[in-house]
């Protein structure tokens, strides 16, 4: 998959470029997983991963 | 199903870490609130450490539910330890309610405890019993899936005397629930199976929260680091704190409602605790050999892609 080093927002693991094996996006944010896992569980509970996306950037 | 608890850190109270937190797993034993059903009363077990008498842990199991047993209560108002492993349990259809059958289970320095449940468990327990040497297989006694697992986990840590290295647990962990999907795998059953497991040696602790199908939810797991579980006034709570206070608490339901303490253990992922409380998340890399599993995942990517 084509990503932009990035962190996984579920398991906190960085992913380096090209690493990522699952996206997802998320009212206007890509959002890049290690797993099918990550991804299922951030769809689960996206207020909760999303928002710590977001202020671990600002 | 089940509700478990782990504590490492400095040394603490064994009343304070069971009764005393806003949603302590005493509670969680009759309201448990992350299962669909919130009993979970039949029978319990505490292990701890005490190092100053010897590497392997005292067990007390119960079969009577953990809310209104008075032994538990007035002997843990007088245990003291830094790791606890607690369980309160909810026994899976088929699974007999006994002693023997309660968490968590002991080995030489180690302790074992699961919730969830090994799906095709009566179809590969002949297999998984022939794999054991025969110390191991002697040593199982009771009947619960979540004990055989534990068998296969010493079968592969070898020689049980010897200290093992965080890491070492963890990656043996792995290695454990690798074995029992390929056993299961070549079952006829289609329901996914729930490894929610947590082992220690009294020094690391490893912990995952694992399903066999990754699109279905584990069982819940949370863990908090980096804080001092603290009481006052008959109230407990994990507060900010100085490095050398500092603990490590995995739980199946967070033992208070402050989020910000909290984390989910991300499914299908190794959790480990050092001696030294150094906590380190990892994927866990299985790939289930199943055609049934592999064939939805395909169905479900092609119809994602058509609906996009
Ligand atoms: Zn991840």
């Amino acid at each position: 998959m084509n990503s932009k080093p990035t962190t996984d927002p579920v398991c906190g693991m960085k992913l380096g470029e090209g690493a990522a094996k699952d996206f997802l996006l998320y009212e206007g944010r890509e959002y890049y997983f290690c797993s099918v896992g990550c991804r299922a569980e951030f769809e689960r509970h996206p207020e909760d991963y999303a928002e710590r996306a977001q202020s671990k950037t600002e | 199903m089940c509700r478990f608890l782990c504590y490492i850190g400095p040394e603490i109270l064994l009343s304070d870490l069971l009764y005393s937190s806003e949603n302590s797993l005493i509670l969680q034993s009759y309201k448990s609130k992350e299962r669909k059903e919130p009993l979970n009363g039949d029978g319990f077990g505490v292990g701890w450490y005490t190092p100053e008498i010897g590497p392997t842990p005292c067990v007390f199991r119960s079969l009577t539910p953990a809310w209104n047993n008075q032994n538990l209560q007035r002997l843990s108002e007088h245990v003291t330890s830094s790791c606890f492993f607690a369980h309160v349990r909810a026994a899976s259809p088929g699974m007999r309610v006994g002693e023997d059958n309660c968490h968590p289970f002991q080995c030489g320095p180690y302790l074992w405890m699961h919730n969830g449940t090994i799906e095709g468990f009566w179809q590969i327990r002949r297999r998984l019993r022939a794999s054991l040497p025969d110390h191991l297989y002697n040593s199982i006694e009771g009947t619960t899936d979540s004990e055989h697992a534990f068998a296969v986990f010493l079968n592969l840590i070898g020689d049980i005397d010897r200290k093992h290295s965080t890491s070492e647990l963890g990656q043996t962990l792995v290695k454990t629930v690798a074995h029992l999907e390929a056993w299961t795998a070549e079952t006829k059953s289609t329901a996914p199976s729930y490894y929610n497991f947590a082992v220690t040696d009294g020094h690391s602790v490893a912990a995952i929260r694992y399903v066999s199908d990754p699109k279905v939810e584990p069982a819940s797991l949370h863990y908090a680091a980096g804080r001092k579980y603290e009481c006052a006034n008959g109230v407990c709570q994990l507060v900010d704190c100085d490095a050398g206070e500092q603990s490590v608490v995995i739980a199946s339901e967070r033992l208070s409602e402050d989020n910000s303490h909290w984390t989910r253990v991300a499914p299908n992922h190794l959790l480990t605790v050092s001696k030294d409380l150094d906590v380190n998340v990892e994927l866990m890399a299985i790939e289930r050999r199943d055609s049934a599993f592999d064939l939805l995942a395909e169905w479900r990517q092609d119809s994602r892609a058509m609906s996009n």
